[in-house]
């Protein structure tokens, strides 16, 4: 039950900051912000040197200065400087930058970072990777599904779901067997209709919250045939449950309240159905209060 | 009182009861007639192959307590089949001898009929432990003994009894310890306070002979069909040299496997009772089979001593080579070589006989049944039939290391270093796959270390197990760092160094042991490091990762700085004053600049001390080179350099004082060859004003001594005094001196002192003896042309020195001259 509760915080955690990432956009530069100071490549010349400074507070300055010029001639500087060996602050801030960058050119020093000895670096290192537009990338995303520190390999995970790293299925399907919970929402994300019968294959052997959090994916997307999907909820109630009740609940009340699609209609009557043969109460089986939240969201 | 009642039953005649004609303390030990008669009737001795009165294998064992089933005494056949089997608490194990077996309870001697198991007799223990027994035809011996382990109480009894009835003949009890008796030829050998053997003739409980060993213990004695053994971890066979009584002169095996855990006995302790319930006493032992003496060397059957720990069983031969291996299902009980090999009874009931040659199982039998305590008695058991194929040494060695049994932590890391001398070299892959294994203890783990550092062969495998990186998904673990980088340093595989780079980048490296990965890179590695040790170091000179513990980075640097040279130096000082590196890092560069400079300094500082030492040696060399004091030759000559100064003063001073005879110089040299403290004569000032500057700047040679008193004298008109041959001579130099004494006194008053001393002093001038006649010639000796003036003052100086300065105390070189003269000086004594 424990790791119940601290995969799913993890899962919900690392969500929000790949989410925000990809919000952003991957491969595009990130919005200016009008508040932001006006700086330009002009400026190059003038900032790079404060990258030398002694005071950090200078050195975190220039960092954002680079980041609001937003052209991948700020890459080698910013490459320098984390190749120069940093304080954690400026390392993580610099990792920062490169991710709003998100310019191929980071590509050679955010992988290695991927190899960084400290957890935090390389988590944000495969994030910065995942924000590049690049083909590339979901080779060195994978990476990060063998690495020792779960954190880094629920980012990696995520971060290959978020990219639609379709090629990515397989490894995917592994490090969910061994235990990457953040991979099921990338096989959600990512897998066709033969995914779902082999994602399936994990219920009743991983905890019912991370296969919603798949399966949420899967019904939400709407390349996935509504036949796959009324499987998905017929396999669903047959596990049952005030989680499955619930989850089943809220993906009824996604569905729009009037369609003319057979299929969306058909699907909602097999939801009406399936959710009023489960029973309305937990029936002695307790559930943890993650869990209860609506699984891996 | 015990004594003394046995004394007076003896003195009455009342038959043997106590006897005290053994064990005495006075009686003499090792003595060569005494063991004569008992060698012969060992030698003579024909013992049966068989100890059971059977004639056929036997096996006598207890039972374990279980639920619901009483503790059994049972007879088997090794085939399994049951002769007999009786309720028995066995205390200790029990013992086949010939129609009786010899086994205790908590209380009692008990002695059983082989034949149905039905007690024939029992007796009191006496409150002591039965140790054992053996038989000599129809008298069984047994001690009971208690203090072998310490303590105040030992007391020692032994028993001879009729073996069917118990019935006693003859006894001892000694304050000390008795062991395990073995009779043998009509003899019974007792061991006796672990260091002797009392030989009592069996019929009569007289002790005749003894044996002491002043070098060892003696532990146990056992008969075999070749003869008496006897000692406690190394053999002994008993013959005439065991009368020396020391190892070096006795027939002596040492201990087989030496290097075997837990110290194996090659027999049962006889000084401790075998316990009849289940133990770990026993359980790690040698078995042998001695078979004689050939060449002095005790020689055992099949050539093979078998190690057993508790279920596993190793081979050896005689030269402590391994040969076979086992590992058994069971625990094994009880052990017993035979012609073809070992035969072994496991706990389980099993019986199975193992070949000499390869440990195949030839045969195995046995009787189901949890046993506690076995004798076996199978003489030369032999139910034919070929050895099963067995495991090879390795496998089967590789099979104990891997054995989850944490039991047997000890022989399983034993076998790890007996596979570990073999050379082939996979088996250092091996190795390193069974320290992989996470069920490994420690301890086995640390035998797999300690024996790949110093394995010479298979190396290649350690170079190669760093192409391992940690996966999570293929579930791949770090490779062994710990273990593999020791034995890559140990043997310098300088081929490692990529691999160790490879670590050293790879985050998924434990902090724990990437210290040691880059001491690694650092002492196999050359200039060609410094690049990745760079980035090493530059990446995380100011993160946090290492700031707890930055032995890593330290490392990191120490490369850099040892094969980095200027550059490397260079970036060291520029981290170290980065005001972002992390102070550990500063403090361990610092460290190793500091460390550099007090190098430095020691490097300075000795080779200052050597120079030293070198400037002390040549200076002792030229110390001792210089002569200890000048010879009055060697004064003159550095004169006779400046000759035509002094003689400018002469010729002034002669011109002031025509009758001046001689000029004379007394001085002091110091060890540098300095003259001071000048005394002339004659001592007129416009004389001493002229020679004073030229005679102080004079420089002689160095001397040893720190200062020597020198004259220099010149005779400026040459005088001779050809001895009057009617003179006599006087004999002893007090004559002599009270002659020249009345000349003295009868010289002219008024003359100079010098022309006064001159004549007194018997020295001779220097010049040639043809000049001798020309004593009125008024040229002084260095204006004539034939005069040699360094022959002159050379000769004479120091004579007349001595005189005239009236120091009589010194002995300058001038003295050696007076030997020259014709007359001695009136002050020494005569030759």
């Amino acid at each position: 039950m424990l790791r119940q509760v601290t995969t799913m915080a993890l899962a919900a955690a690392l969500m929000g900051t790949v989410t925000a990432a990809a919000q952003r956009g991957r491969g595009r530069r990130a919005p200016v912000d009008p508040e932001q100071p006006r700086v330009s490549l002009r400026d190059l010349d003038r900032i790079v040197p404060k990258l030398q400074s002694p005071n950090p507070d200078e050195v975190r300055e220039a960092i954002d200065l680079l980041s609001v010029i937003d052209r991948p001639e700020v890459v080698p500087p910013l490459a320098e400087l984390l190749r120069a060996g940093q304080p954690d602050a400026i390392t993580d801030r610099a990792l920062e930058a490169l991710r709003g960058l998100a310019a191929p050119e980071s590509i050679e020093v955010l992988t290695e970072f991927l190899h960084h000895r400290r957890v935090a670096a390389r988590r944000r290192a495969y994030q910065a990777l995942a924000a590049i537009d690049d083909p590339r990338i979901p080779r060195l995303l994978e990476r990060g599904l063998r690495d020792s520190d779960r954190s880094v390999r629920g980012a990696a995970a995520l971060a290959l779901g978020e990219i639609g790293a379709r090629q990515s299925l397989d490894i995917l399907f592994r490090a969910f067997e061994r235990g990457v919970v953040e991979a099921a929402i990338a096989i959600g994300k990512l897998g066709d209709a033969a995914a779902i019968e082999r994602y399936g294959e994990f219920l009743g052997r991983e905890p019912l919250g991370v296969m919603l959090s798949g399966y949420r994916e899967f019904l939400g997307r709407r390349d996935i045939p509504h036949d796959s999907k009324k499987a998905i909820v017929e396999r669903l109630g047959e596990v049952a449950g005030v989680m499955v009740r619930r989850f089943l609940g809220e993906y009824l009340a996604s569905l729009p309240e009037r369609t003319r699609n057979r299929q969306i209609r058909e699907l909602k009557v097999l939801l009406q159905e399936t959710i009023a043969r489960i029973p309305e109460e937990a029936t002695g089986t307790r559930v943890a209060p993650a869990t209860e939240q609506g699984g891996a969201s | 009182m015990n004594r003394l009642c046995a004394i007076a039953l003896l003195l009455l005649g009342c038959g043997p009861a106590i006897n005290t004609t053994a064990f005495s303390h006075r009686f003499p030990d090792n003595q060569p007639e005494d063991l004569a008669p008992v060698l012969a009737a060992t030698r003579a001795a024909r013992p049966p192959a068989l100890r059971n009165a059977s004639g056929q294998p036997l096996i006598v064992a207890t039972t374990q307590r279980e639920e619901d089933h009483e503790r059994r005494l049972l007879a088997l056949r090794p085939s399994g089949e049951e002769l007999w089997s009786v309720p028995f608490d066995a205390a200790t194990r029990p013992e086949v001898l010939g129609d009786v077996i010899m086994t205790s309870t908590r209380s009692e001697v008990v002695a059983l009929d082989l034949a149905d198991g039905h007690v024939l007799w029992r007796r009191d223990s006496e409150s002591l432990a039965y140790v054992g027994a053996s038989r000599s035809g129809d008298t069984i011996l047994y001690v009971l003994s208690v203090g072998a382990a310490g303590g105040a109480t030992r007391v020692g009894r032994l028993h001879a009894v009729d073996a069917r009835t118990g019935r006693k003949r003859w006894g001892y009890e000694i304050a000390g310890v008795l062991g395990r008796p073995e009779a043998y030829g009509g003899y019974v050998f007792v061991p006796w306070d672990r260091q002797n053997i009392a030989i009592l003739e069996v019929a009569t409980g007289i002790e005749r002979a003894r044996l002491r060993s002043t070098d060892d213990v003696i532990a146990w004695v056992r008969s075999h069909p070749s003869g008496v053994y006897y000692g406690s971890r190394g053999i002994y066979h008993f013959d005439e040299r065991s009368a020396s009584g020391v190892k070096g002169e006795s027939t002596y095996r040492p201990p087989p496997i030496p290097d075997a855990p837990r110290d194996p006995m090659v027999e049962d302790d006889a000084f401790f009772p075998m316990p009849g319930s289940r133990s770990a006493r026993g359980r790690i032992r040698i078995y042998f089979e001695p078979e004689g003496v050939e060449d002095g060397s005790i020689r055992v059957v099949g050539d093979r001593f078998y190690y057993i720990y508790y279920r596993y069983v190793f081979a050896f031969d005689s030269s402590d080579r391994i040969v076979w291996a086992r590992m058994l299902p069971g625990d094994i009980l009880r052990a017993d070589v035979v012609p073809r090999g070992l035969v072994t009874l496991s706990e389980n009931g099993e019986l199975r006989l193992l070949d000499a040659a390869s440990g195949g199982d030839i045969w195995t039998g046995g009787h189901e049944a949890s046993l506690a305590s076995a004798d076996l008695d199978l003489g030369s058991f032999d139910p034919g039939g070929e050895p099963a194929e067995a495991a090879g040494l390795e496998t089967a060695l590789a099979e104990i290391i891997g054995d989850p049994d944490n039991r047997l932590v000890a022989a399983r890391a034993y076998a790890v270093e007996l596979l570990a001398r073999r050379p082939n070299p996979a088996i250092t892959q091996l190795l390193l796959d069974l320290y992989a294994q996470r069920a490994v203890p420690g301890a086995v783990k640390e035998a797999i270390a300690n024996a790949l550092r110093v394995r010479t062969t298979g190396t290649e495998h350690l170079v190669a197990a760093l192409d391992q990186h940690y996966d999570y998904l293929d579930e791949t673990p770090v490779p062994p760092l710990d273990l593999l980088v020791p034995a890559l340093l140990e043997q310098r595989k300088t081929e490692a160094v990529s691999g160790l780079v490879g670590h050293m980048l790879d985050h998924e490296t434990p902090a724990a042991v990437l210290p040691l990965v880059i001491r690694g890179i650092v002492e196999l590695g050359d200039a060609s490091v410094v690049p990745p040790l760079r980035d090493f170091l530059v990446l995380y000179h100011a993160d946090s990762t290492f700031s707890e513990a930055p032995q890593a980075l330290a490392m990191a640097a120490e490369g850099i700085y040892r094969h980095g040279g200027d550059e490397g130096r260079a970036l060291l000082q520029a981290l170290g004053a980065e005001g972002k590196t992390i102070a550990p890092l500063r403090a361990a560069i610092g460290g190793i600049f500091e460390r550099e400079a007090q190098e430095a300094e020691a490097a300075a500082r000795a080779e200052a001390e050597a120079e030293a030492a070198a400037a002390a040696e040549a200076a002792r060399r030229a110390q001792a080179s210089r002569p200890g004091r000048l010879s009055q030759a060697q004064i003159n000559e550095v004169f006779v350099a400046r000759t035509d100064a002094l003689r400018a003063c002469v010729e002034q001073e002669l011109e002031r004082n025509p009758r001046l005879g001689q000029i004379r110089f007394v001085f002091i040299l110091d060890s540098q060859g300095v003259p001071s403290e000048f005394r002339f004569a004659p001592n007129t000032s416009e004389f001493v004003a002229c020679v004073q500057p030229i005679v102080t700047a004079l420089r002689f040679p160095p001397i040893r001594e720190r200062r020597q008193r020198a004259t220099f004298t010149v005779n400026l008109r040459a005088r001779s005094r050809a001895p009057e041959p009617s003179e006599p001579r006087d004999r002893f130099w007090w004559s002599r001196a009270q002659r020249r004494a009345e000349q003295a006194g009868a010289s002219e008053v008024g003359r100079p002192w010098w022309e006064v001393r001159q004549a007194a002093a018997p020295s001779q001038p220097t010049r040639p003896p043809e000049d001798a006649g020309s004593t009125e010639d008024d040229t002084p000796w260095w204006m004539q042309e034939d005069s040699n003036a360094g022959d002159s003052s050379d000769s004479n100086a120091g004579d007349s020195s001595d005189s005239s300065a009236g120091d009589s105390s010194d002995s300058s070189a001038g003295d050696s001259n007076a030997s020259d003269s014709d007359e001695q000086p009136w002050w020494l004594p005569a030759e």
